[in-house]
């Protein structure tokens, strides 16, 4: 009797593993794509286009929608729904739309649209999440159907490449069924319409025919966010997704090596660096000769050997080879341990031991611990700590943070601007370097109408942040994206979204 | 027994209350929502915007008394990161960590009573000690391992189930199983001992001896000794519910409970955290309420009002 | 005792397991072939030596940064034994303490500690953890009176239950009659007879906090960075369990094989104390 139950039981579960077994479902001959689905580690915080503040939403929400202007993925700024642009004076950048585009609903994209949406994003009490991005747009001006002023507070070279994340908002369909209506049904103008949001399960869309652009191969889209990276690998392999992000290097070279899959590792927008806790009373972390020891102890191009397998690239200082500023014609500090000896028995290091402060479950723990370890090498007694995310950032602002920590500074607006205002500018909240010398020069460079005037500001500015030395530069992070081989013509992008507007089967 | 379970009840409300207060200022003492919620580059004022908005610039002891209002007028506030409220976030993913439990619980019971029945009827023979031992590594592995070693070679290897997400019946075996592991084989082990103990007693030996069949004595007393066991398990899994469900939910990408509340935790959503924590210690309490009755309806010698055993 | 150990197979095995696990962590210095910190990041991430291309030099591999994985075990031992050794004397403290006084007076006290060990249970154990450990920092510290507190409290119901049950025996009405004091009788005569249970419950809560550590590492608030254990090197190695899977085997039996022992030795402990007792 037991056994006879035990045999059932099994059976049971076996059949229910077998039955069914349903294939990919059949493609049809043409180039549709019938359906696609990609996976990320988390889920997008909302469909409202104005909450979205992580990448992943960034990504789930340009799927539908479109903004005045957009990156290339080499992180040019180009007109995505303006034709073009131009600073008109100080404070004005005009730009022209283009004609001829719907939302999904049909209604048309003009310049009401972009008066309703900037304006809806500057209403504070709405509680947006990425208002305070917008902050410095002081008004929107329509010069006619078809063309736009956009005023800002203070002068503002960056505005086109902070408009990215604006998205267009179609402002009758809006006022017609209200903001929690839109929060939960939203329309755009992307080459994807929205179709249903199971939270933490997936996002699906379906394709929007009459897309500006030309309508997209794909016709039915799913997102999905699979938290754990051995689950996320083993979804793809066993074709359930078509495209993963965030692999970790250790597993490229086996994912390489299949041949159903195709690894793309690109150079993202990502700086990461360990800073120096220059607001700590501490005279060995102002001394500039210790700062810098520690910057010709650590092996960067071992580390992006060894470690990363190539996949970073080494920085002069803080500032990306497309930011403005770069061609500075610094080198990176050397590895020399030698030079990293002498400065460090200049700086009167007295075998004081430090920590080395990291966020919790971050996944360049293994960098870190190697670049503690090369510190250790030159006589420096260091520690590496986790701290958990939220606490670590609440330290840093407070400026109570270890003397040494992990950061890195991303994402699709990252620029010379950005980079130098939040990783180094004074009252910063993720800033431990607060020199207003070093602020003025910033303000200066992104303020300057003049191009040329401006590049060699930026470069002032990469030259004395490398003298000064407030961080151990590290390297450009690499970021990896992993596709079933059945597509082609996928492009990674630099700022990490997923666009997915090109991609074609592979023949 | 009316006056008992009113009585157990009165208490519930008191141990409720203690949870909100530990619960409600461990989490503000653990950081602040604000980094999470603004953008890196958001200036100082926007910061006090916020602060004012989400009102957390009144004192602690403040913001509980509000909270408290809040909630006996069935308002659990607002999550800060979804930016919806609190009783929608969580019953939009109850289902799906009520099913995994659910699910969990019957594998506990398909494959924990029989392998417990059979290796108390084989005791010290061979293939009691395999079931033992299979029982107690089920028991001493760690649960994310276990998920990932099944997933490795069921779902990846064998391509037998379906390596994460919902959708059909297939997506919840495997991460049924890897929840159910330890509960089924606790349930092994317990069924296994309170059935050699009866086996042992005298009655038993005298009604063996009077020709009655030992599989027919062992059919009656392990209906008994198995409900024992099965809500001695319940009571145990429940306790373990949300740190089950958290490492499982995040290994099988399960839209459910422990994922909302670990993504809660890393984002400061303090609402979220807030009721999560209520609706699990309301369960944990009613559960174990449910099983000291059921406790002592079958074996009548336990005496409820002597505080409960578990 | 000795004999019997011997005599029983099982027995014999998890006492040999525990000893082997308690002599890694004290002379884990002159066993383990490296220092668990070393770093040889040209080497990283080889098989065990058995696979063709292990190197000899790494009996079971390294990890990410060319750490020997051998040594890490070794090494590893030592906080996994810390952790569950001190956590359970503390929660055995802090259990007897809350249940004895509890159990034995009975009333308003009983009534008072009872109601907050239901508050402290009702809890969702691995929050207060990871709060505690969030806002402390974590440290092996830290994870001992976190795990030790809870399961005290845990313990304490347990206890509380078993003291009531010794209570109602004559020879302690005896005894209070004849003019002794509460805490003579409490440790004289109730606590003696509820050793045998005590020391059971230690055994397996012994594995049960091995297993938290490991929980809590999964979760990114074990212990700090640099310090080897078996929970965070399994739980760093999960992102390779498909590509090399030795990284996340060898601590996972570390892991297995220790509890398993604990395990099959409290069991053991438990027939030898008391053949009808029945687990709790």
């Amino acid at each position: 009797m037991l056994k006879k139950f035990l045999i059932f039981a099994f059976v049971c579960m076996f059949l229910i593993g077998c039955s069914s077994n349903e294939s990919d479902a059949e493609k049809t001959g043409s180039d549709e794509i019938e359906s696609f689905t990609f996976a990320l580690p988390i889920d997008t915080q909302a469909i409202e286009p104005f909450n979205g503040t992580s990448t992943t939403s960034a990504t789930v929400i340009y799927q539908m929608f479109n903004a005045l202007t957009r990156t290339s993925p080499e992180g040019e700024v180009q007109g995505d729904l303006a034709e073009s642009f131009e600073r008109i004076d100080e404070l004005t950048w005009q730009f022209k739309l283009r004609e001829n585009v719907a939302f999904h609903n049909g209604e048309e994209f003009n310049a009401e649209t972009v008066k309703y949406s900037v304006e809806r994003m500057l209403d504070t009490s709405k509680q947006f999440g990425l208002t305070s991005d917008y902050l410095f747009i002081d008004s929107v001006e329509i010069v006619d159907d078809y063309t736009v002023n956009i005023i800002t507070k203070e002068p503002n070279n960056g505005t086109p490449l902070s408009l990215i994340y604006l998205s267009m908002v179609p402002k009758e369909y809006i006022e017609e069924n209200g903001d929690e209506y839109f929060a939960e049904n939203p329309i755009g103008t992307g080459p994807f319409k929205f179709q249903e949001y199971a939270k933490d399960a997936h996002v699906k869309y379906e394709r929007y025919d009459d897309y500006f652009k030309g309508k997209v191969n794909i016709k039915e889209l799913t997102f999905k966010p699979i938290p754990e990276e051995s689950s996320r690998i083993a979804a793809l392999e066993s074709g359930e997704v078509d495209l993963i992000t965030d692999v970790s290097i250790n597993q490229l070279n086996r994912l390489e090596q299949a041949e159903n899959l195709v690894v793309e590792s690109f150079p993202t927008t990502r700086v990461s660096y360990i800073g120096f806790n220059m607001r700590k009373d501490s005279e060995l972390i102002q001394n500039e000769s210790f700062r810098k020891a520690l910057n010709y102890a650590v092996n960067v191009d071992s580390i992006i050997e060894n470690l990363l397998e190539g996949n970073g690239e080494t920085i002069p200082a803080i500032f990306l080879s497309h930011f403005n500023g770069y061609n500075s014609g610094i080198e990176p500090y050397a590895y020399d341990v030698e030079k990293a000896k002498e400065l460090l028995e200049e700086s009167g290091y007295d075998g004081e031991s430090l920590e080395l402060a990291i966020a919790a479950n971050t996944k360049q723990l293994p960098v870190v611990e190697a670049v503690a370890d090369m510190i250790r090498e030159i006589g420096v007694n260091v520690e590496v700590v986790q701290k958990e995310n939220v606490l670590m950032r609440e330290e840093v602002a407070a400026g109570t943070i270890s003397d040494l920590y992990f950061f890195n500074i991303g994402g699709a607006y990252n620029s010379s601007e950005l980079m130098s205002r939040i990783g180094f500018g004074s009252v910063q909240r993720y800033s431990t370097f607060f020199n207003s010398e070093m602020d003025e020069l910033r303000v200066a460079a992104n303020s300057e109408m003049d191009e040329e005037k401006s590049e060699q500001l930026w470069q002032d500015y990469q030259n004395n942040i490398y003298d000064i030395a407030p961080a151990i530069f590290l390297y450009q992070e690499y970021a990896s994206n992993v596709l079933s081989s059945a597509y082609t013509n996928y492009t990674p992008r630099g700022d990490e979204l997923i666009l997915l507007e090109d991609i074609e089967k592979n023949e | 027994m009316f006056h008992y379970i009113l009585k157990r009840l009165l208490q519930s409300l008191i141990v409720l209350l203690g949870v909100l207060v530990i619960v409600f200022f461990t989490l503000r003492l653990s950081g602040n929502p604000i980094d999470v919620l603004l953008p890196p580059g958001a200036s100082e004022e926007m910061v006090e915007i916020y602060t004012e908005q989400l009102g957390l610039d009144k004192s602690l002891v403040a913001q509980f008394g509000i909270y408290l209002k809040n909630i006996f007028q069935g308002d659990f506030g607002t999550s800060y990161y979804y930016k919806e409220a609190v009783t929608g976030v969580i019953f939009e993913r109850l289902p799906a960590t009520i099913q995994l439990t659910l699910f969990s619980f019957l594998f506990t019971l398909i494959i924990g009573i029989p392998a417990g029945v059979y290796s108390a009827l084989k005791s010290g023979k061979a293939s009691d000690y395999i079931v033992r031992i299979f029982a107690l590594i089920g028991q001493c592995m760690p649960v994310f391992w276990a998920g990932l070693l099944l997933i490795i070679v069921f779902a990846v290897q064998l391509n037998l189930f379906p390596t994460q997400g919902t959708g059909s019946f297939r997506h919840l075996v495997l991460p049924s199983i890897t929840l159910g592991l330890y509960s089924a084989a606790t349930t092994v082990r317990l069924l296994r001992s309170s059935m050699l103990e009866v086996l042992s007693k005298d009655y038993i030996q005298v009604a063996t001896s009077k020709g009655l069949s030992k599989r027919k004595i062992v059919w009656k007393h392990a209906f008994k000794n198995a409900v024992t066991a099965i809500l001695t398990v319940l009571g145990i899994q429940v306790a373990g519910l949300l740190a089950g469900s958290m490492i499982v939910e995040t290994v099988f990408s399960w839209p459910g409970i422990g994922r909302l509340v670990v993504q809660s935790i890393n984002n400061r959503d303090f609402a979220v955290v807030q009721a999560v924590v209520i609706l699990i210690a309301s369960i944990y309490v009613v559960i174990n309420l449910l099983v000291d009755i059921l406790y002592s309806i079958i074996n009548p010698r336990v005496r409820l009002m002597k505080g409960s055993s578990k | 005792m000795i004999r019997q150990i011997v005599k029983n197979k099982v027995a014999l095995f998890s006492v040999l397991v525990l000893i082997l696990v308690v002599l890694f962590a004290v002379f884990a210095e002159f066993i383990a072939p490296y220092s668990p910190e070393d770093q040889h990041i040209e080497s990283k991430l080889l098989p065990p030596v058995w696979d063709e291309n292990g190197n000899s030099s790494f009996i079971l591999g390294s990890d990410e940064l060319g750490r020997d994985v051998l040594s890490r075990i070794i090494h590893g031992s030592r906080v996994s034994l810390i952790v569950s050794l001190f956590g359970t004397l503390l929660a055995l403290i802090i259990g007897t303490v809350i249940g004895a006084i509890s159990g034995y007076y009975g009333g308003k006290v009983d009534a008072i500690l009872m109601r907050l060990v239901d508050i402290v249970l009702a809890f969702p154990f691995i929050l207060l953890a990871i709060f505690v450990i969030a806002i402390t920092g974590p440290s092996v510290f830290n994870i001992i009176i976190v795990a030790g507190f809870a399961t005290g409290v845990n313990l304490a119901r347990v206890i509380r239950g078993e003291v009531l049950h010794v209570k109602e025996n004559d020879f302690i009405e005896a005894t209070h009659s004849i003019g002794a004091n509460n805490f003579r009788i409490i440790v004289l005569h109730i606590l003696p007879n509820i050793a045998n249970v005590l020391i059971v419950i230690a055994t397996l809560e012994m594995a049960n906090l091995i297993l938290l550590e490991s929980a809590l590492s999964f979760l990114g608030l074990g212990v700090p960075a640099e310090v080897p254990t078996w929970g965070k090197m399994l739980a760093e190695a999960r992102t390779l369990i498909i590509s090399n899977p030795w990284n996340a085997i060898f601590p996972g039996l570390a892991i297995t094989i220790t509890v398993l022992g604990i395990n099959l030795f409290g069991d053991w402990l438990r027939d030898y104390f008391d053949p009808k007792y029945v687990e709790k």
